[in-house]
């Protein structure tokens, strides 16, 4: 509502500032412009993908798309195994043996054997009750965000811009 | 004219499979991309990678080049959203931007004077360095690639007011940085409106 811009300058005051950085720039031997290493072309062109621009960037299309199914895949996978381990843990131990099988074959064997290791473990955890669980799964989750926000951070404090 | 007509026809060539077309693209441009690069990056291994990632990327995304726009513009267009995710995903990586080590290539006669020449150009980067991103970014854009305030709003997608605010802030930021390194006075009165 009307409220001024403290960094928006008259032209003149854009032009000394713009000057008066060149200036200090100089003292210090810049803008210098850098020469690149010599064989940088030669290398960019072995490097360059084979074939026309648009064969490269359909292929390049492709990647993506098998990356972010295998990215889907794995994590389809996770949760399909996290829902029989709890299946097993809290419904019924021999459940995830029976779909491979029974506990007779190797494979039903094994998940018999991890469901009934896993059983205890669980049981400890959910043995320290609901408010402890819940402070527990808070800390992660707070410990994640700030870790995020320190990542995120930039490096000097950026005033919020009013455009 | 002539010129833009050449790199017309340069990028029409090698849509069509000439890569040849494309090489003298890659020789015109790639000590300015390397130069963004480096000023960004803050180093010159990173920003050799960064070059040749963004030429690939250039390469790969040709076809959406629109000729009504200048092919530098285009090009460091491509090069600064690369470094921009570089630095990002630097962070990620716990990696202080100021145990980068600096070095620049002098030829310049006598090794003390070249010492202290190197030392205060590295003042300056290592300053830069500490800026945000943005702020960097429109820095190097305007002071190392000389570009006019067009050509930087057409490369950040910023408005003309918000990039001379995002420029007013970068200047004095960069200023109270050299100053707290004892490198320059800032003259505080023509950057305080």
């Amino acid at each position: 509502m009307g409220r001024r811009n403290d960094n928006q300058l008259t032209a003149q005051q854009e032009a000394d500032a713009d000057a008066a950085l060149r200036a200090m720039l100089a003292r210090h031997k810049q803008p210098e412009a850098l020469a690149p290493p010599g064989d940088l072309a030669a290398r960019i062109m072995r490097q360059l993908p084979a074939g026309t621009p648009a064969v490269a960037a359909q292929t390049a299309r492709r990647r993506l798309v098998r990356r972010r199914i295998s990215a889907w895949a794995g994590i389809l996978v996770l949760l399909l195994l996290s829902l029989i381990g709890a299946w097993g843990v809290l419904v019924n131990s021999a459940g995830p043996a029976l779909l491979f099988g029974g506990p007779e074959t190797t494979l039903g064997y094994t998940a018999l054997v991890v469901t009934l290791a896993a059983k205890p473990l669980i049981a400890s955890l959910l043995s320290l009750g609901a408010p402890i669980l819940l402070v527990g799964a808070a800390s992660i989750v707070a410990a994640s965000w700030l870790w995020w926000r320190l990542a995120a951070r930039p490096l000097v404090p950026v005033e919020v811009e009013r455009p | 004219m002539q010129h833009l007509d050449e790199e017309t026809g340069w990028v029409r060539a090698t849509l069509q499979g000439d890569q040849q077309a494309f090489a003298r693209i890659v020789e015109r441009y790639n000590g300015a991309v390397f130069n963004l690069c480096y000023r960004m990056l803050g180093n010159p291994q990173d920003a050799e990678d960064a070059a040749q990632e963004s030429f690939i990327r250039a390469y790969t995304r040709l076809q959406s080049y629109d000729a009504d726009r200048r092919l530098s513009t285009w090009l460091l267009s491509i090069a600064s959203n690369h470094c921009i995710d570089r630095l990002r995903r630097r962070k990620f990586a716990w990696m202080d931007l100021d145990d980068v080590a600096f070095w620049l290539p002098s030829d310049s006669p006598g090794p003390e004077r070249s010492a202290l020449e190197q030392e205060q150009a590295d003042l300056v980067q290592q300053a830069l360095n500490r800026l945000p991103e943005q702020y960097r970014l429109v820095l190097v854009l305007r002071y190392w690639q000389d570009m006019s305030y067009e050509e930087i709003e057409s490369i950040t997608g910023l408005s003309e007011s918000a990039l001379k605010t995002r420029l007013h802030r970068a200047r004095k930021q960069l200023g109270t940085l050299l100053e707290q390194n004892g490198a320059t006075q800032w003259d505080a009165e023509t950057t305080t409106s």
